[in-house]
């Protein structure tokens, strides 16, 4: 009779040391994983809490190609193995539309379900971090144009689909600066879309957005 | 590179080429074409055969009545009187600022109302739609990447919405131009009023057009706001003259934003380039409040075919990968066949 | 040496003698890949089952803990269990990786890379395993052929970045690999390929040979696409549970001596 499986024709010594060599590259893929250093990712909207998100995400890729302003790319190896090949929110590529037009492709295209669908249903624009917000948005005044030049900007708040995310300060006065009006980040409204981060003509962006705040959702099947 | 400060067409010269024209009491499209009418109709602007390119407000994805895009029913009636005066094309452009562009221009009904006539809407995005072009006479923007589109085309209609803007002040005609440019960082970089007044020596549009029917009058350019039935719609050749008119209608009724000082510098600087007119008392003299007779619609909606489904080509795939296996096992039956 | 009498033919060979299974074969496959093209860019379409079937993901996240396992594990079960009774099969027919290598596998040769290479997908599938017990973290997700080959087709559709680049080129590297040495990838790495042959020693249709008609041309061996055929050493597969069921080997012999049987 043929041997039935490569099991079957090693030895028992054979399977010890397969099963052996898995434990040796487990432990050092465990330690590699601890050792690499790891920033928060922005992720894209409903996604799970990070540690299930990690153990879903089948790192297909198929959320990337769905999304209509690509704004989501696949982790490179630059912040830890366990991030590796997971999507990620670059807002400087595209910005997330859920709150223009309620766009959930990358959630229906999610195999895993590690997104899950968020109903902004009946909310006001103001009203959707309650239950959308992938991170928050902040400005560096060092950068940002009507802080720094005292020159009129505001891209960011032209852009920003979110009611009450941005507003503005300053502006009433008299003479040649005096009527700049500078934007005022509100983290409580902001959903963390990314749309000024895009929008922002500086380089480096003076508006980033990062993953401070962002609220999770429940894994469903 | 091109110069830009000759446009020509094949048209009629208009009857009075210095008059604002600022059409009430009627609907959006009765004032639209009645304020064309006013200025000479629109075969002085258009000739036969002429490409025609129209740029309304059209940057953000809201739906239309919120006052931060033109109106489709005023855009939908110009393009119709473009192509009723004799035009080979009209085309309505803008260079989006919400992303993605087909989608913009979806949600704020600025596709139909171009489609409904037989237009089009080009939604310029990437930097091959530009084409790079020198300023003369410009003091701090001396190049600028313009859409082709323009240059192609042998009328400009500028189509804007009398709007606030957060950073300006307003937003009229000549800030309307940044839609037919690439790279508008390089403007708010390098100063809004300087670049703004630079540009408008650059595109010269032989049309003005304002809608001021809905207006938004705080928190633009996107809103949501303040926003009145303002009911008038703005014209002129004289694109200076134009947005002085249209700030002074809003700046009347009380909201200072609209006023030409430190606010909206950018008219005061586009005079003194040569642009136009920005001497708020001179414009004024010249501008004449018109009672509208016309009777003129827009074009009704388009009726489009539907796309085709998406699963078409995967499905066309299926069928001829089938199609393939088969005919190759029975070709290669037949070949072993006749081998023995 | 089997008994010829023993081994009921799977198929009436009277009526099928002529045809040739591998564009039947190659006919699902395409229809496969098809679909996960298609799920590529249409979000909306159900194909999850797809990836749901991969029994390595559900395992692999509820050993890690994370989550509960039970709606997750079923459809793999599922699959796993089919493994019992048809071996590798869903290589051979189902696996879109397997059929994109099929189409540049044209080599003739039987083999040249050393037999021992086969227990590294053992090691890659153990690791896998005991990696989310130890440390609570997955990654057969990088290495399983439903989520390998969409990472490496996205790019063509969506937004491109050196990564996409890394990801191409590893699939063309993939591809290489099988023009030398048909389907390298399951021979030596897929994991996915390692847990479906576990159960495999059970399995109800395998390939057998009928000594009788074997004129020991050895067509069968060079046709193998796992390369798991010894007709002289064994008279038989070398390797029972690497069979894809790809039928080559019944294809290719002129005296229908080899092929799928029952097994009892």
């Amino acid at each position: 009779m043929p041997s039935s499986t490569p099991f079957d024709a090693m030895s028992r010594r054979h399977f010890i040391t397969t099963v052996g060599a898995g434990a040796a590259v487990s432990i050092m893929g465990a330690s590699l994983a601890r050792a690499s250093a790891k920033e928060p990712v922005l992720r894209p909207p409903g996604a799970i809490d990070e540690d299930a998100f990690l153990s879903l995400c089948a790192r297909c890729g198929r959320c990337i190609p769905v999304c209509p302003n690509s704004a989501l790319r696949l982790q490179g190896p630059g912040n830890g193995l366990q991030n590796l090949m997971t999507p990620k929110l670059v807002p400087s590529k595209g910005y997330c539309i859920m709150p223009v037009n309620g766009c959930q492709n990358c959630i229906k295209a999610c195999p895993a379900k590690v997104l899950q669908p968020i109903s902004l249903e009946g909310l006001s624009s103001s009203q959707f971090s309650s239950r959308l917000k992938m991170g928050t948005a902040s400005v560096d005044t060092r950068i940002c144009i009507p802080y720094a030049l005292k020159q009129p900007c505001l891209a960011c708040k032209e852009i920003c689909p979110v009611e009450g995310a941005i507003t503005t300060k300053g502006g009433e006065g008299k003479g040649p600066g005096a009527t700049v009006r500078k934007p005022v980040f509100n983290n409580d409204v902001c959903v963390g879309c990314g749309a000024c981060e895009n929008a922002c003509p500086t380089t480096p962006k003076a508006v980033t957005v990062s993953s401070k705040g962002a609220k999770r959702t429940q894994w469903r099947a | 590179m091109a110069l830009l400060n000759e446009r020509t067409t094949g048209a009629q010269s208009t009857p009075e080429p210095d008059s604002v024209v600022v059409a009430r009491n009627g609907t959006p499209s009765e004032l639209a074409s009645g304020a064309v009418r006013s200025l000479g109709g629109m075969d002085s602007f258009v000739g036969a055969g002429d490409v025609v390119l129209i740029k309304p407000n059209a940057s953000f994805s809201v739906p239309p009545g919120t006052g931060a895009n033109t109106s489709p029913e005023i855009a939908s009636t110009v393009a119709r009187l473009a192509l009723e005066a004799g035009a080979s094309k009209v085309i309505l452009t803008d260079h989006r600022i919400n992303k993605p562009g087909p989608l913009t221009v979806q949600i704020n009904g600025l596709r139909e109302a171009a489609e409904g006539c037989g237009g089009e809407f080009l939604v310029l995005q990437q930097e091959s739609d530009f084409e790079t072009v020198d300023l003369n006479q410009a003091r701090t923007l001396t190049k600028v990447e313009v859409a082709k589109a323009y240059l192609e085309s042998d009328v400009l209609i500028n189509l804007p919405v009398l709007k606030h803007h957060d950073a300006t002040g307003s937003s009229v005609g000549l800030k309307g131009l940044m839609g037919l440019v690439y790279d508008r960082t390089v403007f708010h970089r390098e100063g809004l009023d300087a670049t703004i007044a630079d540009l408008s020596l650059g595109i010269r549009p032989n049309l003005t057009i304002v809608d001021a029917t809905k207006t938004l009058m705080t928190n633009g350019p996107r809103g949501p706001g303040e926003v009145i039935e303002m009911g008038k719609v703005v014209a002129g050749v004289d694109p200076v003259a134009v947005d002085v008119a249209s700030m002074a209608l809003a700046y009347s009724l009380g909201y200072q934003d609209f006023g030409i000082d430190d606010r909206n510098a950018y008219v005061k600087i586009a005079g003194e380039l040569g642009v136009g007119d920005s001497d708020p008392s001179s414009v004024l003299a010249r501008t004449f409040e018109v009672d509208v007779k016309e009777q003129i619609g827009p074009c009704p909606p388009s009726t489009r075919k539907g796309a085709i489904p998406a699963w078409t080509p995967y499905a066309s795939l299926s069928v001829a990968s089938v199609a393939l296996g088969l005919a190759a096992m029975v070709y290669d039956r037949r070949r072993t066949r006749d081998a023995k | 040496m089997v008994d010829p009498a023993s081994v009921s033919p799977a198929v009436d060979r009277s009526l099928l003698s002529g045809i040739k299974f591998r564009y039947i074969r190659h006919i699902v496959q395409a229809q496969i890949l098809i679909l996960v093209l298609y799920a590529l860019t249409n979000y909306s379409l159900p194909i999850r089952l797809l990836w749901h079937v991969d029994p390595l993901l559900g395992i692999s996240a509820a050993l890690s803990g994370a989550v509960k396992p039970a709606p997750l594990l079923m459809l793999g079960a599922a699959m796993l269990a089919g493994s019992v009774a048809l071996g590798r099969a869903f290589c051979g027919w189902i696996c879109p990786l397997g059929f994109v290598q099929d189409l540049t596998s044209f080599g003739k040769r039987k083999s040249w890379m050393p037999e021992t290479l086969r227990y590294v997908k053992y090691v890659i599938l153990a690791a896998g395993l005991i990696m989310p017990i130890l440390a609570g973290w997955t990654f057969l997700e990088w290495v399983t052929p439903m989520s390998v080959l969409p990472r490496a087709l996205g790019p063509f559709w969506g937004p491109y970045d050196s990564l996409a680049l890394g990801l191409v080129v590893f699939l063309l590297a993939v591809l290489i690999a099988a023009a030398t040495e048909k389907r390298a990838w399951c021979r030596y790495v897929c994991p996915l390929g390692a847990i479906l042959s576990l159960p495999a020693s059970k399995k109800a249709i395998g390939i057998s040979v009928n000594e009788e008609r074997c004129i020991k041309c050895l067509r069968c061996e060079r046709a193998c696409t796992m390369g798991i055929i010894d007709i002289r050493g064994q008279s038989g597969l070398r390797w029972d549970s690497e069979c894809i069921l790809c039928l080559a080997c019944r294809d290719a012999c002129p005296k229908n001596a080899i092929g799928p049987a029952f097994r009892t």
